[in-house]
């Protein structure tokens, strides 16, 4: 894997996986803002959809998707470097407040008047302001690991992880915090 | 820079990524783009109501599947001619009802795009009909 600049001062990177010819991050826009691979996400995830939702037209699930894809898209465009990325990033697991070397994070839409976000970017934290995405995902379920398209997101996010372990991408110290913190759990 | 923003530097993609500008035309476009998005979504309604697969379409309509297909992620700068040959294709009404709901008010449509309307959330005067909307760009 390479990794490709996203924000010009370098505080936002994304992988560009073997194979493919786009990073994840453009890559994860382009589908966003794809009608007909929107509608068929939407009709293959009917079921979720309506039931924590409460949207049954597909339709409606696509040009919501489209809207809220437009708007944290010009919020990313829009960052100035005075902007902490530490604000745009939040812990992934909900239940984790202490920081840790490459720990896994998220991004979400502003949502609709109807509803919260289903929009996310998953990234890993490189240090204090800077990080790395991973991918990205619509997410209709409260667990990643409910659906295939979400587990999948986190297999990335590990797998990333541990590539950039692998090539002693930490520090010992941070390290020793994400043992002790997985050993926890 | 630390080991992370190093290691990260020193295996840089050989091409730059080119979201900033494919973001920026989105922004710079949105103001038509939001009518292809309408045209798109009509037809995709269409052909799912009439069960008409994307290869169908494009014998109707006389061109590839490919352009079919490009045509359907919703961003095409549509010319006048495609979009009626869409309509005649599929038999259905696309200028009219996209300038319908462009004015932003029809109570009689239950399925009103809100993506459409520029005035802000707010209604347009309620007391002009339609069909005078639509009358005025005849």
């Amino acid at each position: 894997m390479t990794f490709d600049k996203i924000l010009e001062d370098k505080r936002l990177r994304a992988v560009r996986y073997e194979g493919e010819k786009d990073n994840c991050f453009n890559a994860v826009f382009s589908s966003w803002y794809n009608m007909n691979w929107l509608k068929s996400f939407f009709e293959e995830n009917i079921t979720d959809l309506s039931s924590f939702f409460h949207i049954t037209d597909v339709y409606e699930a696509v040009m919501e998707t489209i809207e809220e894809a437009t708007r944290l898209e010009c919020l990313m465009l829009d960052i100035s470097p005075s902007v902490n990325l530490d604000m745009l990033f939040k812990h992934l697991e909900n239940n984790r407040f202490s920081e840790m070397s490459l720990s896994k994070e998220k991004a979400y839409g502003d949502g609709s008047f109807r509803h919260p976000s289903w929009l996310r970017i998953y990234a890993i934290k490189i240090e204090p302001g800077v990080y790395l995405v991973t991918g990205g995902a619509i997410k209709l379920t409260h667990e990643m690991r409910e659906r295939s398209h979400t587990l999948a997101e986190l297999a990335k996010m590990e797998r990333v992880r541990n590539y950039l372990l692998d090539n002693g991408v930490f520090d010992l110290e941070s390290f020793n915090d994400y043992i002790e913190y997985e050993q926890g759990n | 820079m630390s080991r992370a923003i190093d290691f990260l530097e020193a295996h840089q993609s050989p091409t730059p990524s080119h979201w900033q500008e494919e973001a920026q035309w989105r922004r710079d476009n949105e103001y038509w783009l939001k009518y292809s998005r309408y045209i798109t979504i009509e037809v995709l309604r269409a052909m799912d109501e009439q069960s008409v697969t994307q290869a169908e379409l494009a014998r109707r309509m006389g061109c590839t599947q490919q352009y079919i297909s490009n045509l359907l992620k919703g961003s095409s700068n549509m010319t006048l001619e495609t979009i009626a040959r869409l309509e005649n294709s599929l038999n259905i009404d696309l200028i009219k009802s996209a300038l319908t709901y462009v004015a932003g008010y029809n109570k009689t449509v239950s399925r009103r795009p809100q993506y459409l309307n520029d005035s802000g959330g707010k209604e347009l005067n309620p007391n002009i009909k339609t069909s005078e909307l639509v009358e005025g760009y005849k």
